[in-house]
């Protein structure tokens, strides 16, 4: 201060001498202003330094998102944390985590209502149109559009879509996980059948199905099937129809393609109706198709999981088989994080919820420490990408085709996000399982079916 | 703006899950568990005993995860303590390190029930109720030495800070002291982690071109070293053992010659007497400070009268 007092008066000095009065006094002027400022600076600074870091709360369960045990998914949040706070001094990330997966929905529900949900924090699928409906989700439309640094394109699309709500986007996915067809390669060998090729359609599929569903071993009762745990919503998404407008105000059950997908079934049911195949009879290699999310076939397809399971045949995955008017997948999946819409530091909680969706280096670790999918394309489609899939698979081999990964990403369905999605399908699961199992008309079921949740929907 | 559909929403969530805690039930006990992680089946087991009981009896238990890292797992136990539970379940990751959680505890009046994983200060706890990992290790180090004879090469897969499987080790290597020509030529630590063990084992591989056997700690941890053997084509005749007697290695024993035996522990029984311990403290009775909980083989031999699809 002493020093700028004598500047002044130097300079003061200085140009009395060459410029004359009116000069002096449009310097004393802008002297005075950039005092001001300076002093403000200070004391902002000063504030600064006084108040610390801004904290941000993060809230993530604990275990695997894909109920796949996983000793070092922990690493993934661990690892982006320290990367965060290094590249942003200003902010400090207090994490919570621990409460179980399936404890985690009663643990952040209680934190809603004391007002002390963290800022930013993982969503599950079934709470997220909860969420997004009563406002604890914040609308992050603007926060993307001003962000200059960020670029929603390089996402895929379909992974895009499963935060949205109502047209807008409330949440965004870490990682997705679309649907394979998990095939017993040994079973088909035995069958002299191949293995279908990507493209393939119900017509193959019911074929196969038909030609090993059989009794091997002569007592009167079949004990090898075609397929397990091919459901409805499978064959209805794979005949390319949605079952709800994206608002959620209109039911779609009735239209013709959910007829053939669920008159399918039934044909397809109807080949091994007694006994009915379970998930074990899979794992015990006497059936030739399962879907499967493909976090599992990541886990299993590699050591250590693969002594675990599934060990006593040959497996591999492929798309799904598709119908008349669809396309070779199904849903998709996302494990999403949102912002709270009362956080106090909203531009601070979205650099952190964009450092954890968007930046590549980050997502590259969703291969190296979970059995998702990344959701920014480039490092999905990356050689590091490769890498991480050919791990610890025999033969160093990589078996998807990481194009043909992408295609199934983008061509699977994500389910519109309105508030009473999971009560309407509830229903119409009863419903349409009494109409494969049954001897009931299917079209006219599925019209009053749908006249039901139509009124449940306008309720 | 929160509206005030959001707040009747969430209200009704919180007052199902919470079982009325406030208004309904006065009298419901909270209980809090931490373990080493919830990946682990046994843990899940042990979980669910604990459970089973806390719910028969209309109570509640919180589970907390602390995903291996012993900070975590000392700050769940404090976060317990703030939340006032009625008594708190630890497996400890650390059998010396945890005493700061503890001694938290205690100050609070709050009693712990060890399970699964003794800890070092026993005056800080009220009970402890584990399997006799002792003799998990002798009843492995015995079945090994009747297959193999008195002469091999053996690999320790080691947890060195877990007091269960410190025990476990030390039974099995003071059966194997008996006999000279039974040379540890490796041992180390794989913190009980399935995959961690099988990096863990792929090192020690490229180092010992002869193994006969390998000890170790858990299930998981077996899995882990044949899963690097295997890969590695250096599986065949050695001799594997793990303790927990999970499913998934009881189903690798009856279904082939990978996993040689397991010393079966019984985790919804520890979590289940752990339960009804922790009911006789709250209620002023007085408990035995160890309750051991034996353990038994299980090979090819006996797999048949075993229940492969679950923990007993």
């Amino acid at each position: 201060m002493i020093n700028s007092i004598y500047m002044k008066s130097y300079i003061t000095t200085l140009l009395k001498k060459r410029c004359g009065s009116l000069k002096i006094k449009v310097f004393h002027t802008a002297f005075s202003i950039t005092t001001l400022v300076m002093i403000m600076l200070a004391i902002f600074y000063l504030h600064q330094l006084n108040s610390g870091p801004v904290v941000i709360k993060f809230g993530d369960f604990a275990g695997s998102y894909w109920d796949i045990p996983n000793w070092q998914g922990y690493k993934f949040n661990d690892e982006a944390i320290a990367k965060f706070e290094t590249l942003h001094p200003g902010i400090k990330i207090k994490y919570l985590t621990g409460t179980p997966k399936n404890d985690y929905s009663e643990w952040l529900a209680k934190k809603i209502v004391k007002g002390q949900e963290p800022d930013v924090f993982c969503v599950l699928a079934g709470d997220f149109n909860t969420f997004a409906s009563i406002g604890i989700l914040k609308n992050l439309d603007d926060l993307m559009e001003n962000d200059s640094a960020f670029n929603i394109d390089q996402i895929y699309i379909k992974a895009v879509k499963s935060g949205q709500f109502n047209g807008s986007q409330y949440a965004l996915p870490r990682e997705v996980v679309p649907i394979m067809m998990f095939v017993n390669k040994s079973l088909l060998a035995k069958e002299k059948i191949d293995i279908p090729k990507g493209d393939w359609t119900w017509d193959d599929f019911y074929r196969i199905c038909r030609k090993v569903t059989k009794d091997t071993d002569g007592d009167g009762e079949i004990d090898q099937f075609g397929t397990v745990d091919f459901g409805w919503q499978h064959a209805v998404y794979t005949n390319g129809q949605q079952l709800f407008d994206i608002n959620g105000t209109r039911a779609m059950f009735e239209t013709p393609r959910v007829v053939e997908a669920i008159q399918f079934l039934r044909k397809l049911n109807q080949l091994n109706s007694n006994p009915k195949p379970t998930a074990d009879d899979f794992d015990n290699g006497k059936v030739a198709f399962r879907p499967f999310l493909f976090s599992a076939y990541r886990a299993y397809k590699s050591y250590p999981y693969r002594l675990i399971r599934y060990a006593q045949f040959e497996w591999e995955c492929i798309k799904l088989p598709r119908g008349t008017h669809g396309k070779n997948a199904s849903e998709l999946f996302s494990f999403m994080i949102g912002i709270s819409s009362r956080t106090s530091h909203p531009r601070e909680a979205w650099e952190l919820l964009k450092f954890l969706t968007y930046n590549k280096m980050i997502q590259k670790n969703v291969f190296k420490y979970s059995y998702g999918v990344s959701v920014l394309r480039q490092v999905t489609e990356s050689k590091e990408a490769d890498l991480e899939l050919s791990k610890y698979t025999p033969d160093k081999e990589v078996s998807v085709d990481k194009k043909v990964l992408g295609q199934v990403i983008e061509e699977s369905t994500v389910t519109p996000r309105f508030h009473k999605y999971d009560q309407a399908m509830e229903v119409a699961d009863k419903e349409i399982f009494r109409m494969i199992n049954d001897d009931i008309d299917i079209e006219s079921s599925l019209q009053k079916l749908n006249r039901e949740i139509n009124k449940f929907l306008k309720q | 703006m929160l509206s005030k559909k959001l707040f009747v929403v969430l209200l009704v969530i919180v007052l199902v899950f919470s079982c009325l805690t406030v208004y309904g039930a006065p009298k419901q006990k909270v209980f809090g568990a931490t373990f080493h992680n919830l990946n682990n089946p046994f843990f899940v087991a042990l979980n669910d005993g604990i459970k089973k009981v806390v719910e028969s009896k209309g109570d509640k238990l919180i589970s907390f995860d602390p995903q291996q890292d012993l900070s975590r797992q000392i700050s769940g136990i404090e976060d317990f303590v703030s939340q006032k539970v009625d008594a708190i379940f630890v497996a400890a990751l650390d059998w010396k390190g945890i005493k700061p959680a503890l001694e938290t505890a205690k100050k609070a009046k709050i009693p712990v029930i060890i399970v699964d994983a003794p800890v070092f200060d026993v005056n800080l706890v009220a009970t402890t109720v584990a399997s006799d990992n002792w003799n998990a290790g002798v009843l492995c180090a015995q079945d090994m030495i009747k297959r193999i004879g008195t002469k091999a090469n053996i690999v320790i897969l080691a947890h060195p800070t877990a007091k269960s499987a410190i025990d476990r080790t030390e039974g099995f290597k003071a059966e194997i002291k008996k006999y000279a020509g039974l040379k540890v030529v490796a041992e180390q630590s794989s913190n009980g982690q399935l995959d961690q063990a099988m990096t863990v084992m792929e090192d020690i591989i490229q180092a010992q071109p002869k193994i006969d056997v390998v000890m170790a700690l858990n299930d998981p941890t077996a899995m882990g070293a044949i899963a690097a053997l295997e890969s590695a084509n250096r599986l065949k005749g050695i001799l594997v053992y793990g303790v927990d007697g999970s499913p998934d290695a009881k189903k690798m024993i009856k279904e082939g010659n990978k996993l040689t035996a397991t010393a079966s522990q019984f985790p919804s029984k520890i979590g289940s007497m752990g339960a009804d311990a922790a009911y006789q403290i709250l209620n002023g009775k007085k408990v035995a400070k160890n309750i051991k909980v034996p353990v038994e083989l299980i090979d090819k031999s006996n797999i048949s009268k075993h229940k492969v699809d679950q923990f007993e």
